[in-house]
């Protein structure tokens, strides 16, 4: 199977910070529109894709936004200063360059008096190239985000791009939407919103749907770079299927189902017991009486950063995986 | 005036008793019925000429402490309520459970202090309550464990159209929704005044549920950082340039469409107001956003100094500006422009 570089290039360029998703959801829109029953956006800004068919409910969710830097206050001479939209690391955020909407781009600096490991965010400040505040208050305004700014890069095995958390959940869910001829479970395909910022839209938009079945499709860290700490994931070795996050006990059902597929078509597969972090998986599993959910995870190294990479082949195997898990009717 | 006497008025979070009953007598005052739910939360209803529906909310309740002790001397022992900063009540008057017993909050004396004590910071455990009790008997006859203690201190205007009191976060908005309620409106009013805010925003979550109003507004107060010495997560935020419309806070993003129309409505009426980021304080809107299938959320707050101390302090103007912004607000009859 060829891989879709263009459509992950274009998805991973478009500009959707936490409650700002509108682009996303137009490019989605757009590209999908011949492949689903019908869409919705709803109050949060979930984008929600309806595939009709007989059989179970499965909600399948996807989030739409990345991390980024909201302006605060400009000071006096025009330098501006931020909070963070989701989870921003110190470390990784300084030096590097952020763009907002309307392309405008900034670079973060850090107060040099400061020690460095004694900084904090709001020791640092972003550069926008004004000369005074008056200045800088015309270009962007208190409340603006600006997200990660660099280039999408390919290798023989790997794609690397800022907000690969999660359009390439996203585009997963894209891409097993356009090989998918008949479906026997109804499949709300929800590219969410406001993940970053505590799962937010899963939780809304889950309560509509009252699935069957949840599945996320999001990343996960990987344990193969050097010195990393012991975690037994890493790149090309295939989807990983959760069994745990600080959001979520995977229901053992809907894995031992994941698992024997992987098993049946010979889809490179792994277990990811994550010490931390939540997805979208853990608020669809707490919605009313309960749902059973797990997560299909694409291992990613850096992630959080403008630079986060990930494995074609693992990308391939968790769009085989999704599209196995919703030809035939998902019963536990 | 009724500022004062909702400002001065125990409402530690859990214990709103004496503030509800002041703000149900002010309901009843104006002919309208309201209705109490189980967590305590009182919610009216003040139906206007048009369909659409706002619901508004105030929270009642303010920091506080509990008592969990009473020591062998008849000092009291407690725990804190809500996001308390000890350092701004040691040595302050308080009061204690229903009957109202005055205390004070003790701290030992400079002349006992070992020289590392000066240095160190006073923390719960140094610190006690006194009720002037000689003995432990005696403590216990007028206080109980569980009983909720407040911050004894009366509200005043001073200076330049500044007001100071406590729990200014809570009883501001609520002042100004009871003068709200007494006028004829377009828009259908629903106010809810709620309990728990400050343990968790744990009354709003019931008050937003099975609810459908076309939008949410939630009144409150807002750290105000126009200190010198500033510098952190939040916008730039001054008392007395006006109410403040939310962008962001500590969690939750605010529905930026109803944010949007909130601007334009201060900018049509030209009343002042600054809209902000504030990335460590949370409000009521983080979790009536997702109640159900979600809904629109905007907060509109205060600017305040020194909030959860005994001398918080507002501007005048703020208040009078949020007083007109809401008037204009439910004057308008159609419900949101696409």
């Amino acid at each position: 199977m060829k891989f879709n570089s263009e459509g992950l290039k274009e998805i991973t360029g478009i500009y959707g910070p936490s409650g700002h998703e509108e682009k996303v959801v137009a490019y989605i829109q757009e590209a999908m529109k011949d492949y689903v029953d019908e869409m919705t956006v709803d109050s949060l800004g979930n984008l929600i894709a309806h595939k009709k068919g007989m059989g179970p409910k499965v909600m399948i969710a996807g989030h739409m936004d990345q991390i980024g830097l909201m302006v605060t206050d400009v000071d006096d001479k025009g330098f501006v200063r931020f909070t963070n939209v989701g989870g921003i690391m110190m470390e990784v955020t300084i030096g590097q360059r952020f763009i907002f909407e309307d392309g405008r781009i900034g670079i973060v600096g850090r107060e040099e008096k400061q020690a460095i490991e004694k900084s904090r965010l709001e020791h640092l400040y972003l550069d926008i190239g004004a000369k005074t505040k008056e200045e800088a208050l015309g270009w962007v305004s208190i409340g603006d985000i600006c997200v990660y700014y660099s280039e999408y890069v390919e290798s023989e095995h790997t794609a690397m791009a800022r907000a690969m958390d999660d359009r390439i959940g996203c585009f997963v869910m894209m891409e097993a939407l356009k090989r998918l001829e008949k479906v026997e479970n109804d499949c709300y395909f929800v590219f969410t919103a406001q993940e970053e910022v505590g799962t937010r839209g899963a939780r809304t938009s889950a309560y509509r749907i009252e699935p069957d079945v949840g599945l996320a499709v999001d990343i996960t860290l990987s344990g193969d770079t050097p010195e990393a700490k012991r975690f037994a994931v890493s790149l090309h070795d295939g989807v990983a299927i959760k069994v745990r996050d600080n959001s979520l006990l995977s229901h053992p059902k809907v894995n031992d189902r994941l698992i024997a597929l992987c098993e049946k078509h010979t889809i490179k597969y792994q277990m990811e017991v994550l010490e931390f972090g939540g997805t979208d998986a853990g608020a669809m599993s707490l919605t009313k009486e309960g749902v059973p959910a797990s997560c299909l995870s694409i291992p990613t190294r850096y992630g959080h950063s403008d630079h986060e990479v990930i494995s074609k082949e693992d990308v391939e195997a968790a769009i085989q995986l999704l599209v196995k898990s919703l030809e035939t009717p998902f019963e536990i | 005036m009724l500022r004062d006497k909702l400002v001065g008025l125990p409402g530690v979070s859990g214990e709103e008793t004496a503030v509800r009953d002041q703000i149900l007598q002010e309901i009843k005052e104006l002919g309208l019925t309201p209705k109490i739910d189980a967590l305590g939360n009182v919610v009216v209803k003040k139906t206007g000429r048009s369909q659409r529906e706002i619901l508004l909310v105030a929270h009642m309740d303010e920091v506080g402490l509990m008592v969990s002790e009473i020591d062998s001397a008849g000092l009291i022992k407690f725990l804190t309520v809500g996001p308390v900063d000890l350092k701004q009540w040691v040595s302050k008057r308080i009061m204690i459970g229903k009957d109202q017993i005055p205390g004070v909050i003790g701290a030992k004396p400079i002349h006992l202090q070992k020289a590392a004590e000066r240095k160190e910071m006073i923390g719960r455990k140094s610190l006690y309550l006194d009720i002037g009790a000689s003995s432990k008997e005696e403590a216990e006859g007028k206080v109980k464990r569980g009983d909720f203690v407040s911050l004894a201190v009366e509200g005043e205007a001073f200076g330049d159209r500044k007001y100071k009191g406590k729990a200014l976060d809570s009883r501001l908005p609520i002042e100004i929704v009871l003068e709200l309620l007494k006028e004829e409106h377009e828009a259908t009013i629903v106010v809810a005044f709620t309990v728990m805010r400050l343990i968790g925003g744990r009354g709003a979550i019931p008050v937003s549920w099975g609810t459908r109003p076309d939008e949410i507004l939630i009144l409150d107060g807002i750290d105000a950082t126009d200190a010198p010495d500033h510098k952190g997560r939040q916008s730039k935020i001054s008392l007395g340039a006006g109410p403040c419309i939310l962008i962001k806070e500590m969690r939750a993003i605010l529905d930026p469409k109803l944010r949007k129309r909130l601007e334009q409505t201060a900018k049509k009426a030209a009343i002042s107001v600054q809209s902000v980021v504030h990335g460590t304080q949370y409000f009521e809107s983080n979790f009536m956003q997702l109640v159900e299938e979600g809904r629109a959320v905007g907060v509109l707050a205060l600017p305040i100094r020194y909030m959860h101390s005994p001398v918080a302090l507002c501007d005048e103007r703020d208040l009078q500006g949020l007083k007109t912004f809401l008037t204009a607000w439910v004057s308008v009859n159609e419900k949101e422009e696409a």
